[in-house]
């Protein structure tokens, strides 16, 4: 799929679950070229953070055709998701690696990142993920802010733009979610 | 959990967060009065309030990445200058050091961690200590190394313009030999590393560069370490490349020495054949590990590639040495790499290599190619002698120093070695001497900053000058030594060292017969260290040597001192002292009539030196097993001598590549006295050479060659040659000995000889009056019995029978008193005596005259003048 195609998806207003599907890898793979490659302008954080890469990648799809409003509410949230999806994907293979060397697959070859678990371990990653499945069956609302905050690195403020609700809205749901989390992990 | 409760959580969790935190467990407990599932969901939500949970993002870490990738301009103190490579590790620059005003060139490796923290930034400063120390010719030098502001690790080597080894070797066509002689280099500094403790852990031929002037610089020496040993998480993060890993590194566990040795087998593999050892490409983990650990032996006729050099010239005894070093289990490979690079070393040179132990077939021929260089053996005797003085300084040995020596010792002797082997440019018949000289030549002395170490090695140098009867070069080279150890005579250890040096140089005084100058030193040495508290083997040492300085001088003083270092030594068990001083006694008592006092010295002697016998190589068992067979010689026992002469000279041949020059002259001697002039000759050929080889100093025992060729040139008639060395040796000693000293006398009588034999009648008529007056003195039996033989000839000669058998008779019982019976020189006089009897007209005797004529002509296997001299018409 082509990122033309891709972005005339996501200008469109409604997307289904199985759309998601399959564009994520898509951006996924966009992101963790770009979280590999990602040279220049970088601050002095010692996180590769997620809103510097997902600003990336948007920069990408804004210079071949443009998203409009609703495209790039759209972009973000898919943006959002791909970084869940690597992160998680990402603490896995940390783990395996840690657990099995002889793992029949080349090391060379998994994801050439690894979390920084001076602030997130791998095994939490993985945990808080798990809990975050039960938490979109509960109130998906209150999941979709953590993947955006979390994963997405994206603000309050602009969390409140995507979803039409307040700052304070966005953060009291944040802390809740965050609560039951918590609470998952025991 | 369902939607429902989820709610009625939700609203109690609502109603929990808007009040106080004290009052908030009240209000849960009493919304939640019959649920007990949701009152303890709530209260584990609520807890996390006070977390700091989930705040930050799970950040990835390729931030550093891009740090150590970023496009730089400088880092630290040094100015970049472009960017030349780009690894997993970080990227290489090369760049400019801007602290220095020299123009200083750096490899500049910017180093991709994960965090840094104290712990790393500790871990560097203690790593680079470690590197800084690491200087080697084959090892790129630390320039610098730390954590930048920008934080960037870095490291900063010197700067090496060369080629990566395999490259270099395939571009330059370079034949199997010198690139074995590259790989040497490698070895040796890897070894030298490893006498460090420091490994490489990642050998491989990037890191192996060659430079114009075919020296060899190993990169990244250490550096693997600070990367594997920092990574502040467990994360497994592979430094190492899979095909020159050791099974053990894959494996994750402990890397040791041999995993370099293991890597130098790889590299080794691919210099020869310019192939990668294993063929990982497009493999997975599992397989590459399946490879490496369980590898397929290697066949050669499975390797395409293009060699300047025949594929067979990789022969088994090399594919021996990889399999060796590459072997999967760590304790069966070399166990250091400086064994391996031995066993190449031992290749080169034809000798046979450890790894090959069992094979005898290997071994024999080895030993035929092994003769045509220098002996090896001898090298190992030396560097024994250097490895037993070290250990005798144990106070001294600070480590820095200990590191230093090695590093001059082993790179002294590399030089050697190398001259010992046709294959590496040295020549062939090389001599212990030449390859010694090499050594020393190439070894710039003055170099050596520590005044200490300069006066070790150069005590070693003049020791082994000494050895090599090169008494000016061991005079200079000791003397070096001395003055360190007389200027600081702090202690007790100093002053013995001191003391042992004088000996030494008293001892080379008196080879170069300089007894007085050896007596006057050893006086001043003394005195110099006696408030110091000696050893005995020392002390007792000196007294040897006044001993030996006052034998045929005053012989009451030299048994008294040699019986002084006999108790000194007895006292404190010192064998080699006690064995010395017998030996001396023997001398003493070698040329009196009291040939069992002299026998029971000599035996003592033996008895010692084998107990004293702590090296293979024992010089002073060598040296009584030639005295033995010289008192047998004098004795008459002239086979049982050649005996024993043969196996002095195996034994010597056998260390130091040519026989020894005292032993063999003696041995001279003793054919001399068998008549076998044709093995005199060849001997005397052998000692002349082993003199012009070593442009060995023209002592006492030059001379006593010279006397021997003079009269076996008389002896084959060749008088012209007989005389210039008789007048040769004439001059010398009518220098440096007394007037009426023995060896004059003896040389006397030889003139008397030659003009007999020569025919040279006025000279024969004027030398029987001298020796008719020498006769009236008190002579030793062995003179006398010289004197009266030529009276006796002289007679025969005008055919004055009956004079003749006069002095025969008189000569005949002085010859049995010497057990002499054995000798030509013997039948010679016997033949005389009864020729001359002969013509008195005494009948019976011509049978007997015929029986000695034919027992004479047995003995020598050339007609010579005596056939017609005695022949009766």
């Amino acid at each position: 799929m082509k990122s033309a195609q891709i972005t005339e998806i996501l200008n469109k207003d409604k997307i289904d679950n199985d759309t998601w599907n399959q564009i994520l890898p898509i951006v996924y793979n966009q992101l963790k070229v770009i979280a590999r490659k990602v040279k220049h302008g970088h601050k002095q954080d010692q996180n590769l953070n997620t809103t510097s890469l997902v600003h990336e990648a948007y920069m990408k799809m804004q210079n071949h055709q443009g998203l409009n409003v609703q495209g790039t509410k759209h972009f973000y949230r898919l943006a959002a998701m791909a970084m869940r999806q690597i992160l998680v994907d990402t603490a896995r293979s940390n783990l395996r690696v840690k657990r099995k060397k002889d793992d029949e697959t080349d090391r060379q070859l998994e994801l050439h990142l690894e979390i920084n678990y001076q602030v997130t371990s791998p095994q939490e990653i993985i945990d808080i993920d798990k809990a975050l499945v039960n938490l979109e069956n509960l109130d998906p609302r209150l999941a979709e802010i953590v993947v955006y905050h979390f994963y997405g690195g994206y603000t309050f403020e602009q969390i409140g733009e995507m979803l039409d609700l307040s700052k304070r809205t966005i953060i009291r749901d944040w802390k809740k979610a965050k609560a039951f989390i918590f609470s998952q992990l025991g | 959990m369902n939607k429902e409760i989820w709610k009625r959580i939700e609203v109690i969790y609502d109603k929990a967060v808007n009040v106080e935190q004290k009052d908030r467990e009240k209000l849960v407990q009493s919304l939640t009065v019959d649920e007990p599932e949701i009152y303890s969901q709530v209260m584990n939500m609520l807890k996390s309030i006070d977390e700091t949970f989930m705040e930050k993002y799970p950040g990835l870490i390729s931030e550093t990445i891009d740090k150590a990738n970023q496009e730089l301009s400088s880092i630290c103190h040094f100015k970049i200058i472009k960017k030349v490579a780009t690894g997993g590790m970080g990227r290489v620059y090369l760049a400019q050091s801007m602290q220095s005003d020299v123009t200083i060139f750096v490899a500049l490796k910017t180093i991709r961690v994960e965090l840094i923290n104290k712990e790393l930034e500790k871990k560097f400063q203690n790593e680079k200590q470690i590197l800084a120390r690491l200087k080697h010719k084959n090892i790129a030098s630390l320039v610098d190394a730390g954590i930048s502001k920008d934080k960037i690790p870095y490291i900063a080597t010197e700067w090496v313009d060369g080629k990566n080894l395999i490259n270099h070797c395939h571009s330059t066509q370079l034949d199997i030999k010198p690139r074995l002689m590259l790989f040497q280099q490698v070895c040796s500094a890897v070894s030298f590393a490893h006498n460090k403790l420091v490994i490489h852990r990642d050998l491989k031929p990037d890191n192996i560069l060659v430079d114009s002037n075919n020296q060899v610089k190993l990169l990244d020496f250490g550096i693997a370490k600070i990367i594997g040993d920092n990574h502040t998480t467990k994360t497994q993060t592979q430094i190492y490349t899979p095909d020159y890993a050791a099974p053990e590194q894959i494996n994750g566990e402990l890397c040791t020495l041999v995993t370099d040795v293991y890597s130098l087998g790889v590299v080794l593999f691919e210099l020869l054949t310019e192939k990668k050892r294993f063929n990982l490409v497009g493999l997975s983990v599992a397989e590459k590990i399946q490879s490496i650990c369980n590898p397929k032996a290697i066949d050669l006729k499975l390797i395409q590639t293009k060699l300047p050099y025949a594929k067979s010239q990789i022969n088994s005894t090399l594919i021996t040495i990889i399999n060796k070093a590459m072997h999967v289990d760590p304790n069966r490979r070399y166990e250091s790499a400086s064994a391996m690079s031995e066993d190449v070393e031992n290749y080169l040179s034809h000798r046979p290599i450890k790894a090959m132990k069992d094979s005898l077939i290997y071994k024999i021929k080895m030993f035929v190619l092994r003769n045509r260089v220098a002996s090896f053996l001898s090298t190992v005797v030396l560097i024994t002698l250097l490895i037993g003085f070290y250990t005798n300084n144990k106070q001294i040995k600070l480590k820095l120093r200990e590191a230093e020596k090695t590093q001059i010792t082993v790179e002294f002797f590399k030089d050697m070695l190398k001259q010992a082997s046709p294959s590496q440019g040295g020549k062939t018949n090389l001599t212990v001497r030449r390859m010694f000289e090499f050594g020393v030549d190439k070894y710039d002395l003055d170099s050596i900053k520590d005044p200490y170490i300069k006066a070790e090695l150069a005590a070693q140098i003049g020791q082994i000058y000494g050895d090599l009867d090169s008494f000016d070069a061991m005079l200079k080279y000791t003397n070096i030594a001395i003055f360190y150890y007389k200027n600081n005579l702090h202690d007790d250890e100093n002053a013995n060292t001191y003391l042992n040096l004088a000996n030494r140089v008293t001892y080379t005084y008196m080879r170069m017969s300089e007894y007085e100058k050896a007596g006057g030193y050893l006086n001043i040495a003394l005195q110099t260290v006696e408030s110091f508290n000696l050893k005995a083997k020392n002390l007792a040492r000196s007294y040897i040597y006044y001993g030996e300085i006052y034998i045929d001088r005053d012989n009451n003083k030299s048994m008294e001192y040699l019986n002084k270092a006999e108790d000194l030594a007895l006292a404190h068990q010192v064998n080699s002292e006690i064995a010395y001083a017998n030996y001396n006694k023997f001398s003493l008592f070698y040329d009196t009539n009291s040939s069992q006092e002299a026998e029971k010295y000599l035996d003592n002697a033996q008895l010692y030196f084998e107990k004293d016998n702590q090296t293979k190589f024992n010089p002073g068992l060598m040296q009584t097993l030639s005295a033995r067979a010289d008192w047998l010689s004098k004795n008459g026992k002239l086979s049982q001598a050649e005996t024993i002469y043969d196996k002095v000279n195996h034994l010597f041949i056998e260390t130091f590549g040519n026989p020894d020059y005292v032993s063999t002259s003696n041995r001279i001697n003793n054919f001399n006295k068998m008549g076998d002039f044709a093995a005199c000759l060849k001997y005397l050929k052998i000692t002349d050479k082993i003199f012009a080889d070593n442009k060995l100093t023209k002592n006492l025992d030059y001379y006593y060659l010279q006397y021997m060729k003079a009269i076996t040139f008389i002896e084959v008639k060749e008088y012209d040659k007989g005389l210039v060395y008789l007048s040769e040796v004439n001059n010398y000693y009518t220098k440096i000995l007394p007037k009426n000293h023995k060896i004059l006398s003896i040389i006397k009588m030889r003139y008397a000889e030659f003009y007999l034999k020569s025919d040279k009648q006025d000279k024969v008529l004027r030398m029987k009056t001298e020796i008719d007056e020498f006769l009236k003195g008190d002579l030793s039996n062995a003179l006398r019995r010289m004197a009266l033989v030529n009276l006796a000839n002289f007679s025969l000669y005008w055919g004055n029978y009956v004079d003749a058998d006069n002095y025969f008779s008189q000569a005949v019982i002085l010859l049995n008193k010497e057990k002499a019976n054995q000798e030509y020189y013997y039948w010679q006089v016997m033949t005389g005596m009864t020729l001359a009897k002969v013509k008195l007209g005494s009948i019976a005797h011509l049978e007997q005259f015929y029986q000695n004529k034919q027992k004479l002509l047995d003995k020598v296997t050339h007609n010579d003048w005596y056939n017609s001299f005695y022949s009766i018409d």
